[in-house]
């Protein structure tokens, strides 16, 4: 929970914002390898993936049989017949491929313990990025990956990130945490930015003001009712198509941003029930105060039918919201 | 249309067919085992009555019991790893080196309806307010052995063992008449602060804290409001799987873990169960001693007019209910105007969760039980159990000549 009052908050907000901030934030990561592990991930995930380079990386998402979202990853093609799945449900992918792969020649196993990362955020973060490795990343592309080092450590550089600004994520050994860890700081505070300390600012605030949504947001909503229908290769065949497809022609949900007026938010938990005109049309995933828009903000999952502008209240003690787009700034 | 309510709404019927919600008896069972907790701490409060001394003592039977559940030493990694990181799925900050995951979301709150919020969540400093607690009637001796039971969870996921890397305190609480319970936790190193002892967790935190206004406070937890919890990171418990929680856990930490250090304040065993029943069945007999407290169960529980006010069956079929409402199973052996039986399986009736049987239940209720029937239905009526020491007891109503009344 976050206050519009909270330096320390706004300060975190600030750095990404404006300047550069790091912090640790070890996603799962899961290593699929194989002969066929590209034809397993085309039938997990709804984007093509076969077009995505050695070196590239791509967002993108897996549904279930009722093509409702069930997880959102980045999969970064590393080498021939080697990805990384980033996710935050590592434990959760590997029996998923497990049943799905059938007779394909793949191997999939969770690497989190092996490789940590620290995000490097903001408009400054290639300054501080350039000033901590070997060699400068100027020409690395967004979702590219390239090898570098950090004094003699090897790392992965990952231009990418969950903030809306330009960023990097950085993947190293994990027995190099530390030192990873302490030379990424010198660097970022030289380039005047800061370490955070909260991890709701980089979780939650900072990707919530530009659209940027977890798992759990994505509950009971195919791609098609929460912008995502951009990632779907429908020239190919996954997990879900058929009900997503389903779900674009008669769509059940709509993802949608909410403004809320009172000046905090502590009697809204996660997934509150939202009402309009006192009936109840959907549920409230998450609110935070944004520090850039200055504004508790959230995300819904609403009646399809409840348009841009609408008047809601939400929770037990009817706190007055608007929708709005779900991208605030 | 009915029929889909009827799909997806949960219920037990009375002995006399009123539709009990699973959320009305998710709401009693809680309250009922805090009823109970606080007579249990009556039996304290006269065994020992210096406030220090009974605060200090149950702060570190349940400290010592926390700690024990998790094993050994290499043991607790795996219990660190499950109950936090497993549970909350938040690798960096549930890593062994940190503390913050024992606080983080706090589902055992929510589970337990005790209704609030992280208002705070940073690496140095933890503020969790809360603005119901169904065990607020216990006393504030409860409120300061539940951050023992906190420290033990710090202390596993502590990097350095059990040295006590945070302050503590619940600087508020429900069970003090405050507005709010409130604990913070602040890192010793980062604001300097000393070690604390078992009664020094009642203090003042160092930062300000922020005070959720009267109009924002929530009167129930998220299963209650929203059908399930769902902690910050979207891991989510059912309204089922939290009120099965509570029907087995509920016992362990508020009475099981008191009970031990009560146990070591009475002079011996008799003497503690003189006392315990005593107070068990002054209990029973206040619960149903005004008027309307009979009328308010006989519209609760749906019982028809043409059951007289000396039928034994009013109190079978509260004793039925509240079977129903703790998820003990039972049979119905004899329900006439004359007896109820019911048929429990002893493991079921003691042993709520399995691996710590609390034989003192009998005790309790059938003291309790028996003294509700004298104002419940009237003197002329009895409550017992019988075969205690078999593999299935026989919870009876019956008319009974007790001149050793208690």
């Amino acid at each position: 929970m976050l206050f519009r009052e909270d330096k320390v908050a706004r300060a975190d907000a600030q750095a990404i914002r404006q300047g550069v901030g790091l912090y640790r934030w070890t996603h799962d990561l899961v290593e699929v390898t194989g002969e066929d592990a590209l034809e397993v991930l085309q039938k997990i995930y709804i984007s093509d993936l076969s077009k995505v380079a050695v070196g590239r990386s791509k967002y993108t998402a897996s549904l279930d049989e009722a093509g409702e979202i069930i997880d959102d990853v980045i999969v970064m093609h590393m080498e021939e017949g080697c990805y990384w799945v980033s996710d935050l449900y590592g434990p959760r992918l590997l029996p998923w491929i497990e049943k799905h792969k059938g007779q394909a020649r793949v191997q999939a196993k969770l690497i989190t313990y092996d490789w940590d990362m620290y995000a490097v955020q903001g408009p400054d973060s290639q300054k501080a990025m350039n000033a901590l490795l070997d060699a400068p990343v100027d020409e690395l592309k967004r979702f590219a990956i390239c090898q570098r080092k950090i004094g003699d450590i090897p790392v992965y550089i990952h231009r990418s990130g969950f903030t809306g600004e330009n960023g990097y994520e950085i993947y190293a050994a994990f027995d190099k945490s530390q030192a990873i860890h302490d030379a990424a700081l010198q660097a970022v505070e030289q380039a005047g930015g800061r370490e955070l300390q909260t991890l709701e600012v980089y979780v939650r605030s900072v990707p919530m003001e530009k659209g940027f949504a977890l798992k759990q947001d994505f509950k009971h909503l195919s791609p098609y009712e929460c912008g995502m229908d951009w990632a779907v290769a429908e020239n190919k065949d996954f997990i879900g198509k058929a009900a997503a497809l389903e779900r674009k022609a008669h769509p059940k949900y709509r993802m949608v941003g909410l403004e809320f007026s009172r000046e905090s938010t502590e009697d809204i938990a996660i997934w509150e029930r939202v009402y309009w005109y006192g009936v109840e049309v959907g549920r409230c995933a998450q609110t935070i105060y944004g520090y850039t828009v200055d504004k508790n903000i959230g995300f819904a999952t609403l009646r399809a039918d409840v348009p841009d502008g609408a008047e809601v209240t939400v929770g037990c003690n009817d706190s007055p919201a608007v929708v709005v787009s779900k991208v605030f700034c | 249309m009915l029929k889909e309510k009827l799909d997806s709404r949960k219920c037990f019927a009375t002995a006399w067919g009123k539709l009990i919600t699973e959320e009305e008896a998710y709401r009693q069972l809680n309250r009922q085992i805090a009823a109970f907790t606080a007579n249990l701490f009556q039996v304290m409060r006269i065994f020992e009555p210096s406030w220090e001394k009974r605060t200090e003592a149950i702060c570190s039977i349940a400290n010592m019991m926390n700690m024990a559940v998790a094993g050994t030493p290499e043991q607790q990694k795996d219990y660190v790893n499950e109950s936090l990181y497993e549970a909350f799925n938040i690798p960096e900050l549930c890593e062994k080196s940190s503390w913050l995951g024992g606080i983080t979301g706090d589902s055992g709150d929510e589970w337990e309806n005790m209704a609030g919020r992280v208002i705070q969540f940073t690496r140095n400093r933890v503020e969790k307010e809360l603005d119901t607690c169904p065990w607020d009637i216990v006393g504030s001796e409860l409120c300061n052995m539940t951050t023992s039971m906190f420290t033990a969870n710090f202390d596993l996921a502590s990097s350095h063992g059990t040295d006590n890397e945070v302050s503590l305190n619940m600087c508020q609480a429900r069970g003090c008449g405050n507005k709010h319970c409130r604990v913070v936790a602040e890192r010793r190193d980062v604001y300097n602060l000393p070690q604390q002892g078992w009664l020094d967790h009642m203090q003042q935190p160092v930062d300000p804290i922020h005070d959720t206004p009267r109009e924002r406070m929530v009167k129930e937890g998220q299963c209650l409001r929203n059908g399930q919890y769902t902690q910050s990171f979207g891991e989510e418990t059912s309204l089922e799987q939290a009120y099965h929680w509570v029907a087995q856990m509920g016992w362990v930490w508020s009475v099981q873990f008191p009970m031990m250090a009560i146990k070591d304040m009475a002079p011996d065993e008799d003497e503690f169960l003189r006392v315990f029943r005593i107070v068990f069945a002054t209990a029973g007999k206040n619960q149903f001693i005004d008027p309307f407290a009979k009328e308010g169960l006989r519209s609760y529980l749906g019982v028809p007019h043409e059951l007289d006010d000396n039928d034994g069956r009013l109190l079978g079929g509260y004793i039925r209910y509240m079977l129903d409402v703790q998820q003990v199973p039972y049979t119905m052996e004899r329900w006439t105007k004359d007896e109820t039986w019911i048929r429990v399986r002893n493991e079921d009736f003691t042993a709520r969760y399995e691996m710590a049987p609390l034989e003192e239940l009998v005790d309790a209720y059938e003291a309790q039980w028996n003294g509700a029937a004298k104002t419940l239905v009237s003197p002329e009526w009895s409550c017992v159990i019988e075969g205690r020491e078999e593999e299935t007891m026989y919870i009876k109503v019956i008319r009974r000549e007790d001149p050793r009344m208690l």
